[in-house]
């Protein structure tokens, strides 16, 4: 239940951030993709599944507001939580190099498919200026904003931690 | 939470799980548009709100550091604003003539639907996409203050883009600039029309968007005023575009091309009126955007 409650919590937190807050303090044009630290930090810190429901609730969110179909960003934010969950193995929690790789990833990941979408669809092939305007001032920031964020959401997990200790069903 | 001992999901049972939610979610999306209204406009009853109250607080920071601008700047804005208040009244006195004499010969020519005033509403942008990708708005205006879908949104005194799909509370905008936006159009002067397409690469480039379909044998001319045409389907006519530029001749020899500055400054667009007059055509004649 306290799970739910601070999963429901972060996204809705992370998703006005991204959608509002970070709106007004863009950085050479381009805003961090909050909800990326989000599913990351919470795939590799607690492991795939919490990453998956996460990821699912995060795109859903994004979907409902700023895309004409649902479906397709929760799908791809689920596949993050998925993916990032393998980490969880190898991870323990004073690693600090590992959650902003993967961050770093997936956001790279996320760019890449978002000019599919929406550059190369419509024809306009200039890769590397996409590149150079969007895809890597957006890694830049949201790795950076990540390693703020990232401390954030590992003290809400060790708070989390306490109250689960003996509890069986913590996987 | 109990429940789960005894039938726990592995991942990967749970990834296919939600995949299939997804694959449901997208094809019920795309087949029938309104069956998820509901639960998005739940979803929007919590959100907006929130969104609006960030904004607000933005806003008035925005004005707080405002405030700390020198006396002295003020000063020299206060003689510049003076200044320009008397040439427009000036200029006032002289359109107010001016109309006098365009209504009596708009009687004498019966064309007084062509210039009529639109009704508008006013609604501030609460969001501007996700992210870095995407040109859509979301603006704080829903069904509850009349917005309906494919009502026009103005922006700086030019078209900025159509409603595309409301909720109780907010709408979103799909602005000109988007890729999959193409408004029918027409030079002012000359009376040519054409297409205006949305080019999200170009826009980012040199802050200009595509026009095609001009005729080959129109005489447009450089910095040419664009507005929505009259045989639009979805645009009503007269609203200012921008300033058409570079006119070529198509490889084709059929038809030429030519960018346009937009009007609007989609960058720092805050504040949009939203017209609530919807162009009305038969549902079953063709399209010219």
């Amino acid at each position: 239940m306290r799970k739910g409650i601070v999963t429901l919590v972060s996204v809705l937190v992370c998703f006005l951030l991204q959608t509002s807050v970070f709106e007004l303090i863009k950085l050479a044009g381009t805003t961090p993709n909050i909800l990326i630290i989000l599913v990351s930090s919470t795939a590799v810190m607690r492991g795939q599944k919490e990453g998956m429901v996460t990821g699912f609730f995060s795109g859903l969110l994004l979907d409902i507001f700023y895309s004409r179909y649902l479906g397709g960003f929760a799908f791809l934010y689920m596949l993050f939580g998925f993916i990032d969950g393998f980490f969880n193995r190898i991870y323990y929690t004073d690693d600090n190099v590992l959650p902003l790789l993967l961050i770093g990833g997936n956001d790279l990941v996320y760019g890449l498919i978002m000019y599919l979408q929406g550059g190369l669809l419509h024809g306009h092939l200039h890769f590397f200026q996409y590149l150079r305007s969007i895809i890597l001032p957006e890694i830049v920031y949201t790795v950076a904003i990540g390693f703020l964020l990232y401390r954030v959401l590992l003290k809400v997990h060790e708070w989390l931690m306490k109250y689960e200790k003996g509890s069986a069903d913590f996987v | 939470m109990k429940y789960r001992r005894k039938f726990e999901f592995s991942p990967k049972l749970l990834l296919i799980f939600l995949t299939v939610v997804c694959a449901l979610l997208l094809t019920v999306s795309v087949m029938f548009r309104d069956v998820a209204k509901p639960f998005t406009n739940v979803v929007g009853m919590v959100i907006i709100p929130m969104q609006n109250g960030i904004n607000r607080v933005g806003g008035w920071a925005g004005d707080t550091f405002g405030d700390f601008k020198s006396l002295k700047e003020l000063r020299q804005e206060n003689e510049e604003l003076k200044a320009e208040i008397e040439k427009l009244n000036e200029a006032n006195k002289r359109l107010n003539g001016s109309k006098e004499e365009l209504a009596q010969a708009e009687n004498l020519l019966d064309l007084k639907d062509n210039y009529k005033d639109y009704n508008t509403i006013g609604a501030r942008v609460i969001s501007k996409g996700s992210g870095n990708w995407y040109q859509t708005l979301v603006i704080n205006k829903g069904t509850k203050d009349g917005i309906k879908k494919d009502m026009n949104v103005l922006a700086d005194g030019g078209l900025a883009g159509i409603i595309t799909d409301v909720g109780i509370n907010y709408a979103k905008v799909r602005t000109i600039i988007d890729d999959d936006s193409s408004v029918s159009a027409m030079s002012e002067k000359s009376r040519n029309l054409c297409v205006v397409k949305g080019n999200s690469e170009s826009i980012k480039e040199n802050g200009m968007i595509d026009v095609k379909y001009i005729s080959k044998d129109a005489e447009m001319h450089e910095g040419e005023r664009l507005t929505t045409s009259h045989i639009s389907s979805k645009y009503v006519p007269g609203l200012l575009i921008g300033n058409i530029k570079n006119i070529a001749m198509d490889p084709s020899n059929l038809t030429q091309s030519a960018v346009v500055v937009p009007e609007v400054d989609f960058e720092h667009i805050e504040k949009v009126l939203v017209i609530t007059d919807l162009k009305i055509v038969p549902s079953d004649s063709d399209s010219a955007d």
